[in-house]
């Protein structure tokens, strides 16, 4: 390359690699013609939110015990005006707050009170009692496609049960959201899913003393741990 | 060439059935007044005569008079009040008869029918041989009959209320025919009547008979005497209409009944079916024959009814609502049988029977910039088959209720495609909780454990309500090293077995872990969840 490659001093890894990848498509237009690249260097639209990938599979998983991830869910669920959630590569439509969100809860345990009756209004809650039951209610959604965004806690679910799960299955899930061009969220207790395209560890570690803060005022910190090119 | 059939005064002739109109009593229909016990009321509030038989006539009772006139008139006058039930059960026997002479006729209104005598065959003794026999046809039904022959539907009914045109069916109490010597229509034979016969329902005519009146025009004869130019633009097209009715120019077209389609199929099967495939073998071939039926009308279906006879004599009926009119066989078959999945037989089916309700095929057009469902018949598919998986109430759409009490929500139905109403910001639970749900309560959503954990708390006992120390077993024992509360909750004190109490306290573990900790009672402690 004629030009140097202007690396950011970022010290991330994944940063240094957005860059690359940037640049390289704009070099050779052509040899990425058709393939639209993630531009996770977007600004989040929303505050508190990443852009997650349409069509992809983004494991989210905590780094310390509360650490936020219900956060992620509640402004998810939120139904201003202002908020709408934009995803990339979803190019054919925004999920506005209209949309409505799925929810397979692995353990059942999501709690209404929680969230207030009119982000309640736009979910629907799949309580499961199980993993197994979890990734089969999954595996019919996605075969639906009519859900644009789908959210599978598996949080609570025991390390043991999740960890026999074996990696066919979210390479299986991964190709029915790649096919119905839906956003699947996953809650992880720690990173599991090796097919997945995003994915984010948040490293907040809320105190009780933030509980009777604001939920407006609590912002989940949280980094990529990885970010992978679409076909990868 | 049209015939009309008329009842005379058909809600008095359906009452005074069989009887002589010589012995008859003086009788009128009276309109039902308003009753105040009933709540319903009256077009009118004084009660007015709608018909009289030919015994009140004679002492002058008219319709149009109050209820009180007429008894003044005629003190033995008897009131009648109109019979709808019977109504509607001799109008469906007087659709039966006409349908019995031609396919094509006009049900114009209770008690008159116009049929169109262009499909009928023309035998030589036509039209007199014809109305001979549709007038002895018409003889079991017991009730007055007028039949009028004219070039047109509007002048046929004319016809019917002159006494020259029409042939006439009474009894006596034998059937009495009566043949007009007038067989062709003239409008001379219908000149002396009055212009109000134009202004009845049938007609659909807005005439001013006040100006027409003071002009001198009294009968049909002196309106169809007049120029019609000028009698349109003095008195608008209506005027002209009626002109052009009686001089047989206009012919309008008949509203002709159809009676309506059943989309309603079943079988008794030859020997009994005890597995589902062969079962939905056979619908699927009595949803193609129904389906082409719809599709031939020009319609879909909004529902399906199923029902099933087993062997044993018992039987399984069901209604699905489909989200969006379909007439596919396909589709159909697919919502049948993911039903049909979750139903356990007692016994083989011996019979079965579809009914599908018809609509109109819906035309949705889906907000462009909102969501909108790829196929709207595959999302409650999905449910349904979520359903049968997870169990009732295991899947929908939760709705926190307005009470105190800890995880109190209910599920609605799930979300239907293109039917996603904007999010209320208030709650539509309980009207009379002043409790928000809306509100969340603390800054993290909490994440329940269902059922809650018992657990065992080491707890300093000597304040109101025991403070917890530490968890001595569950899923993260350790020592409390910061709490929140307590916070006392109680509720249904006023009943004595649905009441509660509970004291909860936000607990934060050694290893930063955010608890929600709930003491039922001394000694009986409960983890309701995590903070994540």
């Amino acid at each position: 390359m004629k030009e140097s490659c202007e690396i950011k001093n970022s010290g991330d890894r994944a940063s240094q690699l957005l860059v690359l990848r940037k640049q390289l498509q704009e070099k050779f237009p052509a040899a990425h013609a058709g393939k639209a690249s993630p531009d996770f260097t977007a600004p989040p639209l929303v505050k508190n939110l990443p852009v997650f990938p349409a069509g992809a599979l983004s494991e989210l998983s905590p780094a310390h015990p509360a650490s936020g991830l219900s956060l992620i869910l509640s402004e998810l669920l939120k139904t201003d005006h202002e908020t709408e959630i934009q995803t990339c590569f979803r190019d054919d439509f925004s999920p506005s707050y209209q949309s409505p969100i799925a929810l397979i809860d692995g353990r059942d345990s999501f709690d209404p009170a929680s969230y207030g009756t009119g982000s309640c209004s736009r979910l629907l809650w799949v309580r499961c009692r199980n993993s197994n039951e979890s990734l089969h209610c999954c595996d019919l959604l996605l075969h639906d496609g009519s859900l644009p965004l789908i959210v599978l806690d598996l949080l609570l679910n025991p390390l043991r049960e999740l960890s026999l799960i074996p990696s066919s299955s979210w390479y299986r899930l991964r190709n029915l959201a790649e096919q119905t061009r839906s956003s699947v969220l996953i809650f992880t207790p720690r990173h599991l899913i090796p097919c997945a395209t995003l994915q984010l560890s948040l490293d907040s570690a809320f105190t009780l003393s933030d509980l009777i803060r604001g939920r407006d005022e609590l912002s989940p910190i949280y980094y990529h741990r990885k970010i992978a090119a679409r076909g990868s | 060439m049209y015939a009309s059939f008329q009842v005379p005064f058909f809600p008095l002739a359906v009452l005074l059935r069989d009887t002589l109109p010589e012995d008859s009593d003086p009788t009128a229909l009276v309109n039902p007044a308003a009753n105040p016990s009933s709540g319903k009321e009256s077009s009118h509030s004084i009660p007015v005569i709608l018909a009289a038989n030919h015994a009140a006539s004679q002492h002058q009772i008219i319709p149009g008079l109050t209820a009180t006139r007429a008894l003044s008139r005629c003190p033995q006058l008897a009131l009648l009040t109109p019979d709808p039930d019977a109504e509607r059960r001799h109008q469906d026997d007087l659709r039966q008869y006409v349908s019995s002479l031609g396919p094509d006729f006009e049900e114009t209104a209770p008690g008159i029918f116009i049929l169109d005598l262009l499909a009928l065959p023309r035998s030589p003794g036509f039209p007199l041989d014809w109305i001979e026999q549709a007038l002895r046809r018409a003889a079991p039904l017991r009730l007055p009959l007028h039949l009028a022959l004219a070039p047109t539907p509007d002048l046929s009914l004319l016809a019917g209320g002159s006494s020259v045109l029409r042939y006439t069916l009474s009894f006596n109490p034998e059937p009495l025919f009566r043949i007009t010597s007038q067989p062709t229509f003239h409008l001379q034979h219908i000149a002396s009547r009055s212009i109000a016969s134009l202004c009845s329902d049938s007609y659909s005519l807005k005439l001013d008979r006040d100006v027409l009146s003071l002009w001198g025009i009294k009968t049909l004869g002196d309106l169809a005497a007049l120029p019609r130019q000028g009698l349109a633009e003095r008195l608008g097209s209506e005027a002209g209409r009626a002109h052009d009715i009686l001089h047989g120019k206009q012919h309008r077209l008949l509203s002709l009944y159809r009676p309506p389609e059943k989309f309603s199929l079943y079988q008794d099967l030859e020997y009994p079916l005890e597995n589902l495939e062969a079962l939905l073998f056979s619908l699927n071939r009595g949803l193609g024959t129904l389906c082409s039926r719809l599709k031939s009308l020009h319609r879909a279906t909004s529902s399906i009814k199923i029902s099933l006879t087993f062997d044993d004599g018992n039987q399984y009926q069901h209604r699905l609502s489909l989200p969006e009119p379909s007439c596919h066989p396909s589709s159909l078959l697919e919502i049948l049988q993911v039903h049909l999945e979750t139903v356990h037989a007692s016994a083989p089916i011996i019979r079965w029977s579809l009914h599908l309700t018809p609509v109109l095929p819906g035309e949705t057009q889906h907000n462009i910039f909102g969501y909108s469902p790829r196929d709207s018949h595959s999302l409650p598919n999905t449910i349904a088959q979520l359903t049968a998986l997870l169990g009732p109430d295991r899947l929908g759409v939760p709705l926190p209720l307005a009470s105190h009490y800890p995880d109190s929500f209910r599920m609605k139905k799930p979300l239907l495609p293109g039917r996603n109403p904007k999010p209320s910001r208030e709650t539509d639970a309980d009207p009379t909780g002043s409790f928000s749900p809306g509100d969340p309560g603390t800054a993290l959503p909490l994440s329940r454990y269902r059922p809650p954990l018992p657990v065992h708390v080491a707890c300093n006992a000597g304040t109101r309500h025991p403070s917890p120390l530490a968890l001595l077993n569950g899923p993260c024992p350790g020592p409390i090293v910061a709490l929140n509360g307590p916070f006392p909750l109680s509720g249904n004190w006023w009943s004595s077995d649905k009441s509660w109490q509970r004291v909860e306290w936000d607990i934060q573990l050694a290893d930063k872990t955010l608890l929600r900790l709930a003491c039922h009672s001394p000694g009986s402690w409960t983890l309701e969840g995590s903070y994540q």
